[in-house]
């Protein structure tokens, strides 16, 4: 239930990696996902966050309130690690009633919270079980019940279902987005798979290289990608660049290579432009078509409902999705090498860069 | 339902229990070791303990009295080992001594500055009671008043050796000492840590300086590798009567008595004195009592030492320390025949003057040590 | 945040504290006021004098023997518990560290019993020769020290080494066997640089505890050989604190540059320490004919020589070798009170212990914490104040504490405290060690976890790292227990008789004879010994070689 802004924040390393300058905005209750590759630096700016980590420039405001000499055991938050860290020589309930044992709540008050949160999370029956006989999935629900038990404001969670297998993960991630959603608090997730950032998140800020890429809700970072980092990590658009040719009534002709392709834009002639196509958008076929440019089919791979075909146009890669079985079937049969493609021209994108 | 749930203890509180337990426990130490007994008495390791009834209760009995008149408890602290460690003791204590009266220090050891550093001069007006011969032969100034005299010299088995099979035992000299056979036989105390052992050595000294007119390093080189040097008189008695292969000791003049005592009829402990210029010489030790120096109660261990020379202290010696007591005028049990008297025999003593120890005593122990080092 | 530096800092500096006050001061000054004082000899006479010299050499050559030979007996030992596969090596495993931590007078007991005159040996030889009086005797002399010397520590080399040879990986030695190498030069070149760090770390170990070895020397040297140790034991008692002090400096400059350099050492092979990779054993039946020979042979060799005096403390417990019977007056000695008991011996041996102990974890917790600490300079002060009871001899220490604390005090009618003192400051290393291992165990996150959900500081170290370091405390316990039980040394020094305990009454004992009395309470603190570390094995299922 609290409002968050990082603002500049920076931080170097001994070994040279930088974090920052990073700015973003956390609004009161809604699941924010840091989303990014391994390395990017989501953990140690969830760890700022948290406390963990000083930052050496730059400020960081709970409601307005500059957290900087803080401790994290004041900041009332709750925190949930991959690695869950429960306590090991205590049980279930004691590793829930923790924090509300050191904040020196009642006996009956403690327990109350620990059932609510048990009932919450399915794991009433487990409370008496020591940590060493709990699965997987079930410790990282103990570890949301103790982060949750002293009503933090702030709920962070770095990366908690990486450890569990795709059926678990899925059905915990929901669970996650139900809690989160029923107790309204401000959450902070950390991740490095899209589809769970996806699945769960209000909004979702891109991390890459310290900085942050882009903050937005999926669908805006999906369609819109605001540069050829985001399109690529998300796997959101088929990125080209190109040389402008002609621009008319607000189009553009973009020569790659020796094709043209128009686009939905303004720019001067001779820039370059880079712009990102949708794989749904990527329209081809066997047979020749004019206007049409080349590619060669490198491979077809089925997935749910849908075939993601890779073509190389010329050294560039172009994914694109279809549900034509018929036309995966003559390709397959044919052994059709050379394909004709284009795009849906409405929802190309221009990139930033 | 509610009592199913474990509740926290709270740390501060733990620790606060543990604290009070802690200062708990030294506060305990606090008051037993400084509800102390109120006079404190050194001695040594088997003073007054070789009778049959053991030290406690002989201490017990002789000194109730005078527990009585003054009303306190005498802690007698037996060090261990012989007089020299005490000496020791008192000096590392020197700056802040608990000691009130020592008992044990020697004639010779008296002669050692370290001696005379720990201790306080006390003309006792109980000397009256004893020959005054021994007053000098112990301490002319007073650092000590005596309390029993003895002879050193060798002690043999007769169960093992005797005059028949070893004829030189009569007449022993340190030359049939340094053979292998009754070298690798003897058992001696280390004159730094013992009384004896310093008065064997010193009757050595005096036979080859002043008897014989050799260096007197060359016998020690000579037994070197087959003598045995005990830490102690007790030690080297124990070594002394549980080794078959031990026959001789250095040990007291009194010991035949002993033996007659604990067998009830004739001795199998005899002497053997070294024979020289026709005449058997032995060593007269004195020992005596000191006022420990700054001790925490004076005029209660001036009392003490005049204590000492009554009779009711000086009866227990006999049978008890197995020495001679200064109260000569005291009847000596029938054993006591069996013992040897200082008036039986030359004193080695008189070899060596006191000036002369006194020099000397310090470069003759270091030499000693580096003649008996490999 | 500025707080809790505070907190850090108090915490921290009361051990610190605590070492300056009772082991630093007193030292420093006792050998300063006994160079100066000019009472004995000085230091020049004293290390001019043949008998000084003497003593030195024979320390140094002895220290160098016994280390050799420990490495010779212990380096096969380590191979073969690394490699060798049979039933009850976890047994094996806990109880190897047993003989190093016996009490040194103990170990006499043993020696005595095992292979002095009418010992085991002796007696068996006079039995087939029918001979009436004793024909060997390797329990005394320079033979006897350095045997004792090798029993004691071989064992220390065995752990160190296997524990080494565990963390190397097989692959690579099956490498080389696959390239060409025989086993002579696969030895050489792999197994031998990779155990080069637990070797050295082992030899200075125990070159440093025979150099500073004073039970055993003062039994079984006869009072003709002397360590150091020994020599300012008897200045001591000769008054002579010119001499004391002056030899005092001197080891005491050669102990710490070992114990240093042993602590360099320790750090390095820590860095490269992996994990535990799979052990590859082999079966008995697996090796070469003489390969089996050979090792059997070791194996008999390592049966009596350490085995046999720790097996041979049983029979000397109720066999009287004067009067030639068995007999249980050992026994009843031990719960006898009075001044001739041993009862009182056995109750201050346990009271002093158990007290040294608990002070040994009080001061040792929080040095492992200042070991871990991020503030400047913290570590190495805390690492120097754990090193220098390894690098100060227990005898320095008592006459630093016997002079500068007990006598200005008046504690010397009662010196019961300085005894705990000198017991706790000789364990804490092991202690302190333990400790800071259990600390480097412990998963920063579950401390993080405890931060966030609003544990002070106080909170989180007791209801969180308290009960996971419980593992490690008690195996730091348990051997400053065994120190502490098994201290002669600076308890010989300060006790008066009513403060003696077990192990000096074992010496006192053995002076005059006392055999069995001395076996009885020899066999008692053996058993408490033992008892201690399987339990202790059992408890935290671990390296306690880690601990060295």
């Amino acid at each position: 239930m609290v409002k968050i802004d990082l603002e500049g924040l920076v931080r170097e390393f001994a070994d040279g990696t930088k974090i920052g300058p990073i700015d973003l905005n956390i609004r009161d209750g809604e699941l924010l996902t840091l989303l990014g590759p391994s390395g990017s630096g989501k953990t140690t700016t969830l760890r700022m966050i948290a406390g963990f980590i000083e930052a050496e420039e730059g400020s960081l405001l709970f409601d307005g309130q500059d957290m900087v000499d803080i401790p994290p055991r004041e900041r009332n938050i709750g925190m949930v690690f991959q690695s869950v860290a429960l306590f090991p020589n205590m049980t279930v309930y004691q590793n829930i009633a923790f924090g509300p044992e050191m904040a020196e709540w009642s006996h009956e008050k403690t327990v109350e919270r620990v059932e609510e949160l048990a009932d919450l999370l399915g794991i009433r029956n487990l409370l008496f079980r020591k940590v060493s006989e709990i699965s997987g999935g079930e410790a990282q629900r103990v570890g949301l019940a103790r982060a949750l038990a002293k009503q933090p404001s702030l709920l962070l969670l770095d990366e908690p279902l990486s450890a569990l297998d795709p059926q678990l993960r899925e059905r915990l991630q929901a669970e996650i987005r139900r809690i989160q959603k029923k107790v309204k608090v401000t959450t902070i997730y950390v991740t490095h798979s899209q589809d769970e950032a996806f699945a769960i998140s209000d909004r979702v800020a891109i991390i890459n290289d310290g900085r942050i890429e882009q903050v937005g809700t999926p669908e805006e970072l999906y369609d819109r990608p605001a540069n050829e980092f985001v399109a690529h990590f998300l796997g959101s658009g088929n990125v080209f660049s190109g040389l402008v040719a002609e621009s008319s009534r607000g189009n553009l002709k973009i020569q790659v290579d020796d094709n043209w392709f128009e686009i939905p834009g303004e720019g001067e002639i001779g820039t370059e432009i880079t712009f990102s196509v949708k794989p749904e958008d990527v329209i081809f076929s066997d047979s020749l078509q004019e206007d049409w440019a080349q590619a060669e089919l490198v491979s077809i791979t089925p997935q749910v409902g849908s075939f993601k075909v890779t073509l190389d146009f010329s050294g560039i890669p172009i994914i694109a999705l279809t549900h034509d079985e018929d036309l995966v079937k003559r390709l397959r049969v044919n052994g059709e090498k050379t394909i004709a493609f284009s795009f849906n021209t409405e929802s190309i994108i221009i990139l930033r860069n | 339902m509610m009592t199913e749930y474990p509740v926290r203890r709270d740390p501060k509180k733990v620790v606060a229990v543990v604290a009070i337990i802690a200062v708990l426990i030294v506060a305990t130490y606090g008051v037993i070791a400084f509800w102390k007994p109120k006079f404190v008495v050194y001695t040594y390791s088997s003073f007054m303990n070789w009778g049959d009834e053991g030290a406690e209760v002989v201490l017990d009995r002789a000194f109730a009295p005078f527990e009585a008149e003054y009303g306190i408890d005498i802690d007698f602290v037996i060090l261990q080992g012989d007089a020299n460690f005490i000496v020791s003791r008192l000096n590392a204590e020197a700056a802040n001594p608990v000691a009130d009266v020592v008992i044990g220090i020697d004639n010779i050891l008296i002669l050692q500055e370290a001696a005379r550093n720990v201790l306080e001069p006390y003309e006792s007006q109980n000397l009256a009671l004893i020959n005054s011969s021994l007053v000098d032969a112990l301490d002319p100034e007073h650092y000590l008043t005596p309390f029993d005299f003895g002879l050193v010299t060798l002690i043999y088995s007769m169960n093992t050796i005797n005059t028949t099979t070893h004829p030189q035992l009569d007449y022993l000299t340190l030359a049939d000492l340094a053979t292998t056979e009754l070298a690798s036989a003897l058992v001696t105390e280390d004159p730094h840590l013992s009384s004896p052992g310093l008065s064997f050595l010193l009757s050595q000294i005096a036979i080859y300086e002043k008897i014989l007119g050799e260096n007197w390093t060359d016998w020690w080189e000579a037994v070197e590798g087959n003598i045995d040097v005990e830490e102690g008189w007790s030690e080297a008695w124990s070594a002394w009567s549980t080794d078959s292969t031990k026959h001789l000791m250095v040990s007291y003049g009194t010991d035949p008595a002993y033996s007659a005592n604990y067998l009830g009829t004739e001795p199998d402990t005899a002497i053997a004195p070294f024979y020289y210029q026709n005449q058997h010489w032995a060593w007269m030790q004195v020992e005596g009592a000191g006022l420990v120096k700054n001790g925490p109660n004076p005029d209660l261990g001036k009392a003490f030492i005049d204590y000492c020379l009554n009779s009711t202290v000086q009866t227990e010696i006999a049978m008890n320390q197995w020495m001679f007591p200064v109260r000569t005028d005291l009847a000596l049990p029938s054993v006591f025949d069996y013992a040897i008297h200082p008036d039986d025999v030359s004193i080695l003593n008189t070899l060596l003057n006191t000036t002369e120890i006194v020099t000397n005593l310090q470069s003759w122990l270091d030499e000693y040590d580096t003649v008996m080092t490999p | 945040m500025i707080k809790q530096e505070h907190w850090n800092y108090v915490v921290l500096a009361f051990p610190i504290v605590l070492l300056f006050l009772f082991l630093v001061y007193p030292v420093v000054i006792v050998i300063i006021s006994g160079l100066m004082s000019g009472t004995g000899s000085s230091f020049i006479e004293t290390w001019s004098a043949y008998n000084t010299q003497f003593t030195a050499t024979f320390t140094l050559i002895q220290a160098s023997v016994s280390t050799l030979l420990a490495l010779l007996v212990g380096i096969p030992g380590g191979l073969l518990l690394a490699r060798l596969r049979f039933r009850g090596k976890a047994l094996i495993r806990a109880l190897i560290i047993v003989p190093f931590v016996l009490p040194p007078i103990v170990v006499v007991v043993g020696f005595l019993q095992m292979f002095g005159s009418f010992g085991i040996i002796d007696s068996f030889l006079m039995l087939i020769t029918q001979s009436p009086t004793s024909i060997v005797n390797f329990a005394e002399g320079f033979v006897g020290i350095i045997l004792a010397h090798t029993f004691y520590n071989a064992p220390l080399v065995m752990l160190l080494v296997s524990a080494s040879m565990e963390r190397l990986n097989p692959e690579i030695e099956e490498s080389a066997e696959i390239l060409g190498a025989d086993s002579v030069s696969r030895f050489r070149r792999i197994t031998l640089p990779h155990i080069l760090p637990a070797l050295s770390a082992s030899a200075i170990l125990t070159f440093l505890f025979c150099f500073m070895s004073f039970p055993i020397v003062l039994s079984l040297g006869n009072g003709v050989y002397r360590t150091l140790e020994v020599q300012m034991w008897n200045a001591f008692r000769w008054s002579d604190y010119g001499e004391a002090s002056s030899l005092a400096l001197v080891q005491i400059l050669i102990t710490i540059t070992l114990a240093i350099t042993y602590i360099k050492l320790g750090r390095v092979s820590e860095n490269d320490s992996g994990p535990t990779s799979s052990i590859r054993t082999t079966r008995f039946t697996r090796y070469k004919l003489q390969e089996k020979i050979a090792i059997l042979i070791y194996l008999i060799l390592i049966l009596v020589l350490i085995g046999g005096p720790i097996v041979s403390i049983i029979r000397a417990a109720f066999f009287d070798p004067i009067r030639q019977v068995y007999t249980l007056e050992g026994f009843s000695y031990l719960f006898t009170a009075g001044s001739t008991g041993g009862l009182g011996p056995l109750i201050n041996s346990l009271f002093y212990g158990g007290l040294a102990t608990l002070l040994s974890l009080i001061i040792g917790i929080p040095l492992a914490y200042a070991h871990r600490s991020r503030t400047r300079g913290i570590p190495l002060l805390s690492s120097t104040m754990v090193l220098l009871p390894l690098g100060i001899s227990s005898i320095t220490l008592a006459y630093g504490l016997m002079t500068v604390i007990a006598v200005p005090t008046g504690l010397n009618i009662n010196p019961w405290p300085l005894i705990v003192i000198a017991q706790t400051i000789i364990g804490l290393p092991f202690t302190a060690r333990s400790i800071e291992i259990g600390l480097r165990n412990i998963d920063p996150n579950i401390l993080d976890q405890a931060d966030s959900l609003g544990a002070s500081r106080l909170q989180r170290l007791f209801f969180v790292e308290l009960p996971l370091l419980v593992p490690s405390i008690l195996v730091g316990a348990v051997f400053a227990f065994a120190m502490a039980i098994g201290e002669m040394s600076a308890t010989l020094f300060i006790a008066l008789p009513q403060n003696y305990t077990l192990a000096v009454a074992i010496y006192d004992n053995l002076g005059v004879r006392r055999f069995v009395q001395a076996g009885a309470s020899a066999l008692f603190l053996v058993i408490l010994c033992v008892a201690a570390f399987l339990s202790m094995e059992k408890i935290s299922e671990g390296s306690t070689g880690g601990t060295l």
